[in-house]
């Protein structure tokens, strides 16, 4: 891949409209389900209210913190970042598309879970390590999956790059389209077991509700609020924050693999981007469906519901080996 | 005599002495490149040869020995009272060296003998029960591993009649090849074998037990490597295979067995028996690619190998150290009795921070770009379309994925419990910071680590040579150079350097964003703990409580026993005291090594009391036996 002005350029431009739309997303979810519930709801831009609410307050930290607890927020926040610059929105040409191996990103993921239980069992308070606990237990058991999808996703279009995955996908779709099904190596069932086994382990990942509920502090519920229930001020903006990109990382994923549609070039950028934006609503209005149909599960259903993520993940693998 | 002792004078003098051979050996190393050396008397004959591949593993064992003799001039003075520690391990790195460059089999096999006997004088050092049984376990597991290679050794002998390494290319049969992966599997502490591994590398003195974790095992993948790209003579390539799924079974029951210990050190030997689990992965793919002739898998593959063996020895031996440490101004390996050690051990914790990170493969840092270089491999052997080799590494990526995630849960669980959050008890309270010559000691390789993680492209340009000699290729590999995998297309890049400066920017520019727009106002102030105004640092999470959701998930890989006693007591809700107990077992060790034990303890009896009779006729009557025996064989099978 050869380094361009343009793709630098528009790349950034990306990069920074998934940031600054991130916190729209989750917000248009909450309000959903609120207003599914009979309630008014909040305002769908309040989640940047929260945010820049929080960095005005002090932090507080606790006695028992350590250095951990100093850099493991920004750690987490930049992983997160690191992570959308490799990203493929709508615009084919990410910043870090050289690298943005599929493998890089999955154990990216990890890396934010590992600094964020650290800071959770820095505080010295059993919610702390219960949180982290059960954030592991979840990680442990959604990680095969992913990386599962992806090495399938990476069998599937002999590509290991996401950028290139999606452009692959993309030629794909578009051929199919425009001469057939039969023309060429594309396949429906590989897309879609793939987009149904990342569905469970987005909402595991994102703490969703037939999993965890991050709107409750009980002890009994938690899983993401307990590793941030020692964070304040600046801290708990940016975990927050965090938390609205991992779930724009997973949802623009998914939207590629439903519909991919990128930009090759700076013409198709509008349209793309209306598309992008059309997907994600799409997905969020899934996402809060789900959220509000299913009750929370009891911990160790969880295993199940994620072993049949992996089961269909290994499915979409064997057919994309097929092809050859 | 006992005033030497006092000053340590045999603590800095062998540790120097370490330090100067261990240099003197990489530089003769690297002057006599490719020359052979014969030591010949009239009993005795040695023959040395320095090639890459030995090249590769002097320097290996000498940086990392060097590394740990300057930890050990200061963390070894509470040994002075028995000095016999700091010779045997001048012994046993020394072994270790000449070990790796000779160039016969006798040779080979003494210093493998001399280098096995020294670390179980080490284990068994410091005398307590526990050791002389690790110790013992040891020495048995160890020695059947010996036999196993002498047979390997001997059918080669047979095959080329002679003792040379040099006359062994290409000699190496099936059967002389299971022999020997066997017998070094022992040593490596592969999962059906692995049994001595957990007990012995823990008793050591910390600074034995990173050399053993950190470079002994790693003798193993030495001969391992020796064998299967060297001495073998054909294309098997389902052996090939048997190495991958047994690497990942260990790999994963490693890292599983590590998440439910309690001691740090044998949490640590657990974890090395995932990471030799992964390093055969390599090894298998590699030895399989070569069999199927897919040439840039078999590079790509040992490149994983090579790289593994690298950054587990930093790793490994930087925690090791950590550990000792941590026992050494604690007085305790009980991570449930420790806590909170970051605000006491402040530069300690970075340094073990960052080695955990790299052991648990998380990016940018070394740990990770093996791991990467594994999974390409795999995904490339699924490209071949070769029928076995497709299903096999599907359920290796599975079993490695798997076992990546819990090796983040299990570091987690062994940082966060030992430094993060209140002290649990007074041992973790009044830990002082450690000397800085341990530290520096520590530093080394955990910043060799970064800079291996960040910038690779240094030292896989040098392990080209290594992956040349051993396969008959290389990996080019430069910033912005894409890995290919089966076509001359591109395939994939993961290039460090890049992320790395990618990280640092984007964290550089949030934190200014904040330091603008956001206030400075910092309070500190105690932990919320539900209104309740109790100080039990008791309260906190434990170890056992960490890892016990995620073992009940796994609960057949393991035969836990928990039991919680309460003392008799009516009132049912406040008791003054109740006891929880648990113990987690290892499945072999219970269903196959403790009764194959007694079996063997009862045959013996029966031996014994058949033998052990006081009967002269009987006695006789067994010398008559065995003559005709020996004759038996030397007429039917000898002539």
């Amino acid at each position: 891949m050869n380094f361009n002005g343009q793709h630098l350029i528009f790349g950034t431009v990306q990069f920074f409209i998934i940031v600054i739309l991130a916190p729209f997303f989750a917000g248009f979810i909450h309000k959903l389900k609120q207003r599914a519930r009979g309630q008014k709801g909040i305002n769908i831009f309040q989640f940047y209210l929260n945010f820049n609410k929080l960095l005005k307050k002090e932090i507080v930290l606790s006695k028992d913190a350590s250095f951990v607890s100093n850099i493991a927020p920004y750690i987490v926040f930049a992983d997160y970042l690191v992570i959308l610059l490799m990203m493929p929105a709508f615009y084919r040409y990410s910043l870090l598309g050289v690298s943005s191996d599929v493998i890089l990103i999955a154990y990216s993921l990890a890396l934010a879970t590992f600094f964020m239980t650290l800071y959770a069992m820095d505080q010295g308070s059993a919610f702390g390590g219960l949180g982290a606990s059960r954030e592991w237990f979840l990680t442990v058991l959604s990680e095969p999956s992913l990386i599962f999808v992806f090495i399938s996703l990476a069998i599937y279009t002999k590509h290991g790059r996401i950028t290139d995955i999606f452009y692959f996908v993309q030629k794909g779709a578009a051929n199919a389209f425009l001469s057939g099904i039969h023309s060429g190596a594309v396949s429906i069932a590989i897309p879609f077991l793939l987009f149904i086994s990342l569905f469970i382990v987005s909402i595991s990942e994102n703490a969703r509700i037939p999993i965890d509920n991050p709107e409750t502090h009980l002890e009994l519920t938690m899983f993401h609020e307990a590793n941030i229930l020692e964070t304040s001020g600046k801290h708990l903006g940016i975990y927050e924050y965090g938390s609205y990109l991992k779930l724009t990382v997973f949802l623009t994923v998914m939207s590629l693999i439903l519909f991919p549609y990128m930009a090759v070039n700076i013409y198709q950028i509008p349209l793309a981007l209306i598309i992008y934006v059309l997907k994600m609503l799409i997905l969020c209005i899934l996402i809060a469906g789900v959220e509000i149909v299913n009750p929370k599960m009891r911990v160790f259903r969880v295993p199940n519901v994620l072993s049949v993520s992996f089961i269909l993940s290994l499915i979409a693998m064997i057919l994309s080996i097929r092809g050859f | 005599m006992d005033n030497l002792k006092h000053k340590g004078i045999f603590r800095y003098f062998f540790n120097c002495l370490t330090i100067l051979s261990a240099g003197f050996f990489t530089v003769l190393s690297i002057y006599c490149f490719k020359s052979e050396f014969i030591i010949q008397s009239s009993f005795i004959h040695f023959s040395f040869r320095f090639n890459t591949l030995s090249l590769f593993f002097v320097i290996f064992i000498s940086s990392i020995s060097i590394f740990i003799s300057i930890f050990s001039i200061k963390y070894g003075e509470k040994y002075d009272k028995k000095p016999s520690l700091f010779i045997y391990s001048f012994l046993f790195i020394m072994s270790m060296i000449i070990l790796v460059i000779s160039n016969d089999m006798l040779t080979f096999l003494i210093f493998w003998e001399l280098m096995s006997v020294f670390s179980f004088l080490l284990v068994i050092y410091e005398g307590s029960e526990e050791s002389r049984k690790a110790g013992f376990l040891y020495f048995l597991m160890t020695h059947i591993g010996t036999i196993l290679i002498t047979a390997a050794f001997i059918m080669l002998y047979l095959k080329t009649s002679s003792f040379s390494f040099d006359y062994y290319k290409g000699a190496a049969g099936i059967m002389v090849l299971a022999a020997a992966i066997t017998g070094f599997s022992i040593k490596a502490g592969i999962m059906p074998f692995h049994t001595w591994l957990p007990y012995a590398h823990p008793v050591a003195p910390a600074n034995i037990s990173a050399i053993m974790s950190g470079v002994m095992v790693n003798m193993a993948i030495y001969g391992i490597l020796k064998f299967l790209f060297v001495f073998s003579s054909g294309s098997n390539s389902f052996l090939g295979i048997i190495l991958l799924i047994i690497g990942a079974l260990s790999a994963l029951l490693g890292i599983m067995y590590a998440m439910a210990q309690k001691d740090i050190k044998k949490l640590l030997a657990f974890s090395t028996i995932e990471n030799m689990g992964i390093i055969f992965m390599g090894t298998g793919i590699s030895y399989w690619a070569k069999a199927e002739d897919f040439k840039s898998i078999e590079y790509l593959a040992m490149l994983a190998v090579l790289l593994h063996i690298v950054n587990h020895g930093l790793s490994k031996s930087s925690l090791f150290m950590g550990s000792g440490l941590i026992d050494k101004y604690t007085h305790t390996r009980n991570m449930e009795k420790l806590g909170g050690l970051s605000k006491k051990m402040g530069q300690l914790s970075v340094l073990f921070l960052i080695g955990i990170m790299s052991i648990s493969a998380m990016p940018p840092l070394n740990g990770f770009l093996s791991e990467w270089y594994l999974y390409i491999s795999l995904i490339g052997s699924v490209f071949t379309g070769n029928l076995y080799m497709v299903y096999f590494s599907i359920i290796a990526v599975a079993l490695l994925s798997l076992s990546g995630a819990a090796a983040g849960a299990a570091f987690t669980k062994l940082f966060g419990i030992t430094f993060l959050g209140k002290p649990r008890t007074a041992n973790a309270e009044n830990a002082v910071e450690s000397h800085i010559i341990e530290r520096i000691g520590i530093a080394i390789p955990v910043l060799l680590c970064i800079y291996i993680g960040v910038y690779p492209y240094q030292i896989i340009s040098s392990l080209d040579a290594v992956i040349f000699y051993l396969t008959g290729g290389t990996v080019s590999a430069n910033p912005f150079s894409a890995v290919h995998v089966i076509s001359a297309r591109p395939f994939s890049l993961y290039a460090p350097a890049l992320i790395a400066i990618a990280f640092a920017t984007v964290l550089l520019i949030a934190l200014l964003y904040l330091k603008a727009f956001s206030s400075d106002k910092k309070r500190i102030f105690e932990t919320w703990a539900c209104g309740l105004d109790e100080k039990n640092s008791k309260a906190q999470y434990s170890g056992s409580g960490f890892s016990s959701s995620i073992m009940k998930v796994f609960s057949s890989f393991y035969s836990s026993v928990s039991e919680i006693n309460f003392e008799k007591d009516v009132k049912k809700y406040f008791r003054s005291k109740s006891v929880y107990t648990e113990e987690v077992n290892d499945i072999f060790e219970k269903y196959i090594y403790i009764p194959a034990g007694k079996i063997y303890l009862k045959i013996s009896e029966i031996f014994d009391k058949a033998a052990n009779s006081a009967n002269i006729n009987i006695s006789l009557g067994y010398l008559f036996l065995s003559l005709i025996i020996c004759f038996i064989i030397y007429i039917f099978i000898i002539r």
